[in-house]
Order: C-alpha cells, then structure tokens, then sequence
C-alpha cells in the first residue's frame, strides 16, 4: 500500500514502472539515499489508475513490460491516457542512441539508459524533478513558489 | 557547467525533433519548451546551461526570444538559434546561429563549443 510522504520535503517522487526485481531492488535504494521517494508498479496496465494516486514528479517507464509494453502506452498517447504532465521518460537498456529517437518519436520526455552512470541518472532524474514541479508553478501563475521550489530541489 | 548539461529547446512541434535526438543523442539533457514564458521562467530559477531555439521557430520570434531573455535575466545562458535566415538573425539577436542544413555536421559541436567559451568567459 501506498503511503505518501510530503512530496515538497523529499527530492522528488519517482514512479518506476519495471518488472526486474533485482533492479528495481538496486534503484531504489540508490534513489531513497539520494532523498527520493520511489514507488515501484510493475504493469502498464492498472497505470492510469495508480498515476493519479501516486502524483509522482516523474515516471520511469520501462519499454518492455509483459502483457502491455511501455512503447505500446506512449505509442497511444501515454499523457493523455494517464491524464498527466508528468515527465515520462524511457527507461531501458537499450543504445542511447536508439533511446534519443525513440523519445522524439513516441513523444516521451526523455531516456535513461539502464546501464548509465549512477552519478548521472540521479542528476538527471533530480532536473526533471526541478523542471516538472518549476513548469507547474509557472502554469499556475506561481513565479515565488517555482522560485522556492527549484532551490529545493537543487539543494 | 554540470556534469549533465541542461538545454532548453524551444520548439514549436509538437512532435519529434530531429534537433532533440541529436542533442539527447549526444549526452545532453533536453527540456522542450513551447513558449517564451517557459523559457524565461525556467531559466530564471533552474539549472540551465544553454538554450537552442529550434528551426521550426520562426525568424521573428527567436530574435524577439533572445532579446527578451537578455533584458530580463542578468547573465543569461548562452543562446544557439537554428534559423534559415542565419546572418540577418545573427545581426538582429547577437547569438550564434547555424542553417538547418548545417545541423547535422555541426550542431553537437557548436553546442559544446558555445558552453564551453560561456564557461571560460565566466571564469576569466
């Protein structure tokens, strides 16, 4: 069962959508240590009822899941099935240069390649945090909260 | 500089960037951004290394873009727009700029070597 924390104190709330244990085991301590908070699914399927409960900053998607891949979601408008705007970005072992395509082309928000650097995936995965939460103040006419929010954040 | 730098692309395409690919292509984090407002916005309060305004963007909103991002933010990050019309905008925004045809051979490089002069710059 989900429990939230205050999603303003942690550095982020990840959902990560995969279904290899170890993995997932691995990510997220590495995630919990860096003040992340995670929150594990492993199907595509129940996804659109347990993003609006789960209200992440970002969601991991991980391409090929059984049953319904995550390529198949984003093929089929994955934002506006999960009615979000949360930043989905691809998560697989996959060539980064076959990621950076498949980004544009099934409209997902970037990619972090399962074998990156640790160092790096944190960086990335704590900027899209920032530019999520930064993006919404600003739509909501939140200039001093998006302010606030992104020196959260970065510190 | 971060170890992951960070661009803005601003965009008017809804769909896929051939300018996003290669930038993501080449280690670069990318946030797509549709408007000004964006931009401006996260560029006063995120980590932001560069900004590239895609060949999609006409002429006259790129020049109106980079001049309004420089009277707004004090120090601002460097700026690269793709343009078809790369001297007058050149002349008009005060930035670098590359022709959409120059993109595929030299884009990633004059990114690295746009951050990389700002970085300079700002240590000297």
């Amino acid at each position: 069962m989900f429990r939230a924390m205050n999603k303003e104190s942690s550095a982020g709330r990840v959902l990560l959508v995969d279904d290899q244990p170890d993995l997932i085991e691995g990510f997220r301590q590495l995630l919990e240590v860096e003040g992340f908070e995670v929150v594990v699914h492993t199907s595509v399927i129940t996804l659109p009822f347990t993003v609006p409960r789960v209200d992440p900053d970002v969601i991991l998607l991980d391409l090929s899941l059984p049953a319904l891949s995550g390529s198949a979601l984003l093929e089929h408008g994955a934002h506006k099935i999960l009615r979000t705007n949360v930043p989905i970005i691809l998560f697989s072992g996959r060539s980064s240069t076959e990621l950076s395509r498949m980004t544009e082309e099934l409209g997902a928000d970037g990619f972090l390649a399962k074998s990156a650097d640790v160092n790096d995936a944190v960086r990335r995965i704590r900027m899209w945090v920032m530019n999520r939460r930064v993006l919404s103040a600003l739509r909501k006419g939140e200039t001093n909260h998006a302010a606030r929010t992104a020196f959260a954040v970065a510190h | 500089m971060q170890l992951v730098p960070h661009l803005l692309l601003r965009t008017e395409t809804l769909g896929a960037s051939e300018t996003a690919v290669q930038l993501r292509d080449a280690g670069y984090l990318v946030t797509k951004v549709a408007s000004d407002a964006e931009l401006i916005g996260l560029v006063g309060v995120s980590q932001i290394d560069g900004i590239v305004i895609d060949g999609d963007v006409p002429a006259l909103v790129a020049i109106t873009c980079a001049r309004k991002l420089h009277e707004t933010i004090l120090g601002a990050p460097p700026m690269l727009i793709i343009t078809r019309s790369p001297e007058v905008v050149r002349r008009a925004a005060k930035t670098p700029v590359l022709h959409p045809l120059e993109t595929t051979a030299e884009l990633v490089t004059s990114i690295d070597l746009m951050l990389a002069m700002h970085d300079l710059a700002a240590t000297m």
